[in-house]
């Protein structure tokens, strides 16, 4: 011992310094057997001086190997400093140190005791713990035991179970009594068990000093949680493994929660990309609606440029092909109100230079859609014509633009130019096919808007030329009708005074026959103006009681008086057949059929046939002539259509579309029975129009 | 008053090719004709000459119609008996010739043996 003083300090100087030093100091015999020590090297574990001195120190080292090593180096002399070392407290407890110690030799060389120094190794909180170290170290315990969310427990170095706490027991199922010194493979499933996944845990724990595992766990029923495992390797001063702490979280509820919650959110995904794709087929349904009610080619152009604003532009222009073959704007439309005024002044003002210029143009020539994402200013002012149409330009936005080609059958009619203003809403190749849907339904109806203006045109200028004609045809009628009418009379009277002599009978005979040509002529002049009225719809019947047998024999006498060489046979199953009709027209009708009997008959007998059947009247007007082909029967009531060939048969094919007319007029039809070679027969049903009288009771 | 001249027709048409044929075709017949163009010379004709036996009358003319005349003859006492067939090609003849007191009508184109019925029945 240096001493400042050469005085020596007596001998109660020493043992109060020993007796009070903050350091633990103890001298052990080589059989291990604790010689001396002072207060600070016992007092620390909890023992009294008795139950320490005189012990053997290996009593209180909690690592045999430790302390075997330790006397192992002193044996051989060495000096050890700040050792680490773990002493047994009276508790059970286990207290870290360092150890500082050499041997204390005699001459001989023999070990008389070690001079050894004991430091505690501070741990965290023990000096700072208001309750002390010991205390500290229960209620950690304690707690331990009484954590319920987690599992906590230790495992040996080779994974057996050594402690369980409450958590462990809530989360696992087994008890503290049950577990203790099983293997924690127990608690992993058979298929992770198979693949080794419990040992390469501990030795990835082993080697990286701590690894966290997530992953199917079991229960002592047998049932599986899912767990978040943390394994923390344990090592002694010397990094010796002697076990591991784990620490198991049960987050079966926790995955459920992100489960259901990821669950949630792809099926909120899923709805809204289907919300996202019947918007669009909607939008493409109120498109098609929209375009398929208009007709007005002007119109129909302007609800394109219409329909695309603000679902799918903030605004939008249509060029279109006008009357010169020029692709013209048509339609600016602004979605905007504040740019309305603006829009107008852009959709008036037409630069035939710039409807000859741009990148329609080039739409329209090549037919392929142009997407520019983001028009940058450089473009824009290159794509303006001057310093007018860039402000225009600039005022209406253009910071994304789609031009697509509106394409009909014949080629490109139009281009959809389609522009968003703002930054950060820029179209993408999902608009693109959008907006060429929007196009293609928006050319079909362009292109049948044109057709329908078109047509309507070329209707209304039909309409004015059949109009015309129907007019010219009735007054030409009329006119011809009149001088026609007073020339047959005169023709008749020459004929009667020619006739009283015998001189005149030759000339009597030859104005009989340029009466015929005449009444044959007022014959074909009734025809036309009976056509024009049933055209006009002015054609009216004015039905009448009558007797249609007395008509009948009327119309064949008259015949007969004309044609007096061929025969013609009526028969009639009533003396008289009373019934609602006009007189005039079926006059019209019997002539024509009984005319055609004698003109188409080669000279056979005509026969007529009147009955009554129900409420009808049948009349048949019957020759053997000619006949038709069937083919022929199909269209001889049709206007201007006839059977027989026109060099053989005069006629201008108006006389059966006319009784037709007349016959369908008055309620009834007609139809014609017939055999090419054998004749014809042709049967007009008419109703009636009166009550069947009572039969009247005989007296 | 002349005394009525029954054998007189007086035709009033304003078609000059018709009420010429009509005419011609009476005298060809053995009656007299006279052919006037339109109602006001039709009047100034009966108040000027004998009665005639029979009138023909056109409907369609101007300045007064077929109505007009016949509102005149109603008016004038001495003219009560005058018989007036309607010339129409008016489908609607009959119902014409009721309403107007006509004394039957004759639907143009005139058929002889109509006129001649006519003529027959109303002049010697």
């Amino acid at each position: 011992v240096a001493a400042l003083h050469s005085e020596p300090r007596t001998r109660d100087e020493l043992r109060d310094f020993v007796d009070t030093a903050a350091v633990g100091m103890h001298w052990v015999a080589a059989d291990g057997t604790i010689l001396w020590a002072n207060p600070a090297d016992y007092e620390p574990l909890g023992f009294a001086a008795s139950e320490y001195v005189g012990h053997n120190i290996a009593e209180f080292h909690a690592d045999r190997d430790v302390l075997a090593d330790i006397l192992r180096r002193l044996s051989r002399g060495e000096r050890i400093t700040d050792y680490p070392a773990r002493l047994r407290c009276r508790d059970g407890t286990l207290k870290e140190v360092t150890i500082t110690s050499s041997v204390l030799f005699d001459e001989q060389g023999r070990f008389l005791h070690t001079r050894c120094l004991t430091r505690m190794v501070p741990t965290a909180g023990d000096e700072h713990h208001p309750l002390g170290r010991q205390r500290a170290a229960d209620a950690l315990h304690l707690f331990i035991d009484n954590v319920q969310d987690y599992a906590m427990f230790l495992l040996d170095a080779g994974g057996h179970i050594e402690t369980w706490n409450r958590g462990a027991k809530r989360i696992k199922g087994y008890e503290a009594g049950e577990i203790i010194g099983q293997h924690f493979s127990i608690f992993y499933t058979p298929e992770d068990i198979k693949a080794s996944k419990p040992q390469r845990l501990l030795a990835r724990a082993a080697a990286e000093m701590r690894v966290e595992d997530e992953g199917w766990r079991v229960r002592k029923d047998g049932s599986r949680f899912w767990a978040n495992v943390v394994i923390t390797a344990l090592r002694d001063e010397r990094g010796e493994l002697y076990g591991f702490g784990k620490v198991t979280r049960d987050l079966t509820a926790r995955r459920a929660m992100e489960d259901q919650a990821r669950r949630l959110a792809e099926e909120r995904a899923a709805r809204s990309a289907a919300e996202a794709a019947e918007a669009r087929v909607r939008f493409l349904a109120d498109v098609g609606a929209a375009l398929s009610a208009s007709v007005d080619y002007d119109a129909t152009l302007r609800k394109v440029a219409e329909l695309v604003v603000p679902r799918l532009a903030d605004w939008s222009t249509v060029f279109a092909l006008d009357d010169e073959g020029v692709f013209r704007r048509r339609a600016v439309i602004v979605g905007d109100p504040a740019k309305a005024e603006l829009a107008r002044e852009y959709e008036q003002e037409f630069s035939p230079a710039r409807h000859r210029a741009g990148q329609h143009l080039e739409v329209a020539r090549t037919g392929k859609s142009v997407l520019l994402p983001v028009v940058e200013r450089s473009l824009l002012e290159s794509a303006a014509q001057n310093e007018e149409h860039l402000r225009v330009l600039d005022g209406l936005g253009v910071r994304s633009c789609m031009m697509v080609p509106l394409t009909s059958r014949d080629g490109v009619i139009g281009v959809l130019n389609l522009m968003r203003s703002e930054v950060g809403r820029e179209y993408g190749a999902g608009d693109l096919v959008l907006a060429e849907e929007v196009a293609s339904r928006a050319a079909l109806a362009i292109e049948n808007a044109r057709l329908f203006r078109e047509q309507r045109q070329i209707a209304s200028e039909l309409e004015a030329a059949l109009r015309i004609r129907d007019e010219f045809l009735a007054i030409a009628g009329h006119e011809l009708r009149t001088p026609l009418a007073a020339m047959l009379m005169q023709i008749e009277s020459l004929q009667r005074a020619a006739g009283r002599t015998s001189e005149g009978q030759r000339l009597a005979e030859r104005l009989a026959k340029a009466g015929a040509a005449g009444a044959r002529l007022a014959t074909l002049v009734d025809q036309l103006l009976d056509v024009s009225r049933i055209q006009a719809g002015s054609f009216s019947l004015d039905p009448r009681p009558m007797d249609l047998v007395a008509l009948v024999r009327d119309v064949a006498s008259r015949q007969s008086d004309q044609t007096p060489t061929v025969e013609i046979r009526l028969d009639a199953d009533v003396g008289e057949l009373t019934g609602l009709w006009d007189r005039e027209r079926l006059d019209q009708v019997l002539t024509n059929l009984l005319s055609n009997a004698v003109k188409y008959g080669q000279g056979s007998p005509v026969e007529i046939s009147l009955r009554r059947r129900g409420g009808e009247a049948v009349l048949e007007v019957s020759d053997r002539g000619i006949g038709i082909s069937p083919a022929a029967q199909q269209r001889i009531f049709e206007r201007f259509e006839r059977a027989a060939a026109s060099s053989d048969y005069g006629g201008i094919g108006l006389g059966l579309w006319i009784v037709r007319q007349i016959v369908e007029a008055s309620g009834g039809r007609i139809e014609v029975r017939s055999q090419p070679g054998q004749g014809s027969t042709f049967i007009v049903s008419v109703p009636i129009g009166l009550e069947e009288e009572p039969a009247r009771a005989a007296p | 008053v002349p005394p009525p001249s029954k054998r007189v027709i007086l035709i009033v048409d304003d078609d000059h090719d018709v009420r010429e044929a009509v005419a011609d075709t009476l005298i060809e017949e053995g009656y007299e004709a006279v052919a006037l163009a339109d109602v006001p010379a039709a009047l100034a004709y009966l108040r000027q000459q004998p009665l005639p036996g029979l009138v023909l009358l056109d409907w369609n003319m101007t300045p007064m119609n077929g109505l007009h005349f016949m509102a005149e003859i109603a008016k004038e006492p001495a003219w009560s008996g005058l018989p007036v067939v309607l010339l129409t090609a008016d489908a609607k003849a009959p119902d014409k010739a009721q309403a107007a007191a006509f004394a039957g009508y004759l639907k143009k184109p005139v058929r002889l043996p109509e006129l001649f019925r006519f003529a027959a029945q109303y002049s010697q």
